[in-house]
């Protein structure tokens, strides 16, 4: 004869209290482990969302990238290089700078292993009173295009043709106001000039400029050998972002100069893709923070429906134990009598409860092991059950509160005096 | 087993027990003096509420008095914890109650066995089917109590007090719930264990019963006691 016996006994003697104690543990875990299941179904079915929003939006990027990389390609793009001291403010606002860098940049720019940029024209520009005829003339002094040295045969084919020296090339409104045609030879700050090209009207700054060669505009506004600008055209535009890189390898080259890209096609493309790409991003973002934050609702919810079975699981096994500790107040009574110390009596009723914890678990289980992969999908199933600390709470926990919920009864039942049991029966 | 049985001697000085009621302290017992050794077989007889029981709850352990000294030969088992006290009642006192107190879950066997699990020793088993055939049990003893007559039950009761062998039974009203030959059993299983060297003290309105004692002890209206040999 042993205690564990007299429990098994009087379990099996009071069987419809046990079961249902059992039955309020079975309720309290399985409202654990389906709130478990339903938090993280959520939490599957957002990852699974976002990711479908993420590769949708990664397809669409990768789709507008291709496209601007075709388009850019076919449409190039133009970058200037100006000195570093150039305010850029000057340069918007007359379009070209006033301050100067050497000449001999562009020959280095040439000579470097550049990648990015095709074409480079250095310039020396600036608005000149054309005296002989009182105009105000836009005057660029170029020398053509200066060959990237490591290409070799590989170079690309110049784009604009040099001007010779005592040649000029005039802007619509310079030859058309004074009935000037190419072959024709004017006078033009003091210089014999052949006018060797005429352009027809553009309706932009180019109707007042005149090109003249960049040796005789230097000679002309006395400053030899340098310019104010060098033209990069047909800019390379693989990379997305391109003027980063660009600048990052002139930078490297020419550290003391400053590059800017003027409006073209290509960078209000690229910037309309990066506003599709931000908008999508903040979309997802945003998409996001709502589903984080409802499942923190869920969560929030879930923990407090939890809180109020497992309270009410407490309160019924504490009704239950109370129950049966009164049932059995003589039983204690005359084990007192026998020589049963508060410490043993104590044991013989939590033991009860523990294994009502320990039943009601087990069985619990034992469900879930059929429930939760039926309703959630194996994959809630391994979250929840694959998961140290869920294990943890799941075996030990139920059966702890069980005890807590049994161990005020248990206490009052130990400290009862046996003389007043036995003497009252 | 308990092998100082025949050194046994109870020695009760000036115990009073009182209960508050509404209307005050009732009191029970009085400067209550009283000696028993081993052998003796006393009756405690009186008028119903004159503190036969309190007087048993008190010297069995249970129930600490207002004032006065128990002692168990040296020892003083109201000095001692609850939890050594228990323990001491285990070995030494063996209860017997009028509605026989006994587990309605266990069998007869497993009732009679239920002091051992406070004091295990390898003889019980045998011990307990020596009083199962001493009380005429041995064919009731896989039935649980609800399955056994008055006088069975009583019978598995004093199976259980006497299973250790405790140098003092203590009997309240044993027989007031039996018929005449199973009362006759209880009462002639009681004496014949104070001639084996125990002490028994029982409460008890059976004028037959009263003459088996050794010692009378007689509650006074005023609760005192007269105790006759």
């Amino acid at each position: 004869m042993n205690l564990f016996r007299i429990i098994r006994r009087e379990i099996s003697h009071s069987r419809g209290t046990f079961i249902m104690g059992v039955t309020a543990v079975i309720i309290s875990v399985l409202s654990y482990i389906v709130s478990l299941s339903i938090l993280s179904s959520s939490k599957n079915s957002f990852s699974k969302r976002l990711q479908v929003m993420k590769t949708d939006l990664e397809k669409e990027i990768n789709g507008l990238e291709d496209a601007i990389r075709k388009s850019m390609k076919g449409l190039g793009f133009n970058i200037h290089i100006y000195p570093e001291n150039q305010d850029l403010a000057v340069i918007y606002e007359q379009g070209y700078g006033e301050q100067t860098m050497p000449e001999a940049y562009v020959e280095k720019l040439a000579n470097s292993k550049i990648v990015t940029v095709n074409h480079l024209l250095p310039r020396l520009t600036q608005m000149v009173k054309w005296t002989e005829k009182d105009q105000s003339v836009l005057l660029i002094g170029v020398r053509g295009e200066v060959p990237i040295a490591f290409r070799g045969e590989n170079r690309k084919k110049a784009l604009i043709d040099p001007i010779n020296i005592g040649d000029i090339v005039l802007g619509y409104e310079l030859h058309k106001k004074y009935g000037i045609v190419p072959g024709d030879t004017i006078k033009f700050i003091d210089k014999e000039l052949n006018v060797t090209a005429t352009h027809p009207s553009r309706g932009t700054v180019d109707d007042i400029t005149a090109w003249m060669s960049l040796s005789s505009v230097q000679e002309l506004l006395n400053k030899p050998q340098l310019i104010n600008g060098i033209l990069a055209l047909e800019c390379n535009c693989e990379s997305i972002d391109r003027l980063g890189d660009i600048k990052k390898e002139i930078g490297q080259i020419l550290p003391n100069t400053k590059i800017i890209e003027k409006e073209s096609k290509a960078l209000a493309r690229a910037e309309a893709r990066n506003k599709v790409k931000s908008t999508g991003q903040t979309q997802i973002h945003n998409f996001a923070l709502s589903q984080k934050e409802l499942i923190i609702g869920q969560e929030i919810t879930a923990s407090l429906f939890v809180l109020i079975v497992s309270a009410l699981s407490m309160g019924w096994i504490a009704y239950l134990t109370f129950s049966n500790v009164a049932n059995r107040s003589v039983e204690i009574g005359i084990l007192g009598a026998m020589g049963f110390g508060g410490s043993k009596l104590v044991l013989l009723i939590i033991s009860r409860a523990t294994l009502m914890g320990i039943a009601g678990t087990v069985s619990a289980l034992l469900l879930s092991l059929t429930i939760i992969p039926a309703i959630w999908g194996s994959q809630v199933f391994r979250d929840i059950f694959i998961n140290p600390s869920n294990i943890f709470i799941l075996l030990c926990v139920p059966t702890l509160l069980a005890c807590s919920a049994a161990w005020i009864p248990a206490i009052m039942a130990s400290s009862k005096d046996p003389a007043a049991v036995l003497r009252n029966e | 087993m308990n092998d100082t049985k025949s050194d046994f001697t109870l020695k009760a000085k000036g115990i009073t027990k009182s209960y508050p009621s509404d209307s005050g302290n009732i009191s029970v017992l009085e400067e209550i003096d009283l000696e028993l050794s081993n052998g003796d077989f006393a009756t405690i007889s009186g008028p119903s509420g004159c503190g036969k029981s309190t007087l048993l709850m008190v010297l069995g352990t249970l129930q600490e008095p207002d004032s006065g000294n128990l002692a168990y030969g040296d020892v003083s088992p109201y000095m001692l914890s609850p939890s050594d006290r228990a323990m001491f009642r285990s070995k030494n006192i063996g209860f017997v109650f009028q509605d026989f107190n006994l587990v309605p879950y266990l069998d007869v066997k497993e009732n009679i066995l239920c002091p051992g699990i406070i004091n295990h020793s390898d003889d019980l088993e045998f011990r307990s089917k020596e009083l199962l055939e001493m009380l005429g049990l041995t064919e009731r003893a896989n039935h649980h109590p609800d399955q056994l007559s008055s006088g069975e039950r009583q019978r598995t009761a004093l199976a259980r007090a006497l299973l250790l062998r405790p140098s003092i039974i203590f009997a309240d009203e044993p027989t007031g719930n039996l018929d005449q030959s199973n009362g006759r059993i209880v009462l002639e299983s009681l004496a014949r264990y104070a001639n084996e060297g125990a002490a028994v003290m029982m409460a008890t309105h059976d004028r037959d019963a009263l003459s088996l004692g050794n010692k009378q002890i007689i509650f006074n209206e005023s609760s005192s006691l007269t105790v006759t040999s």
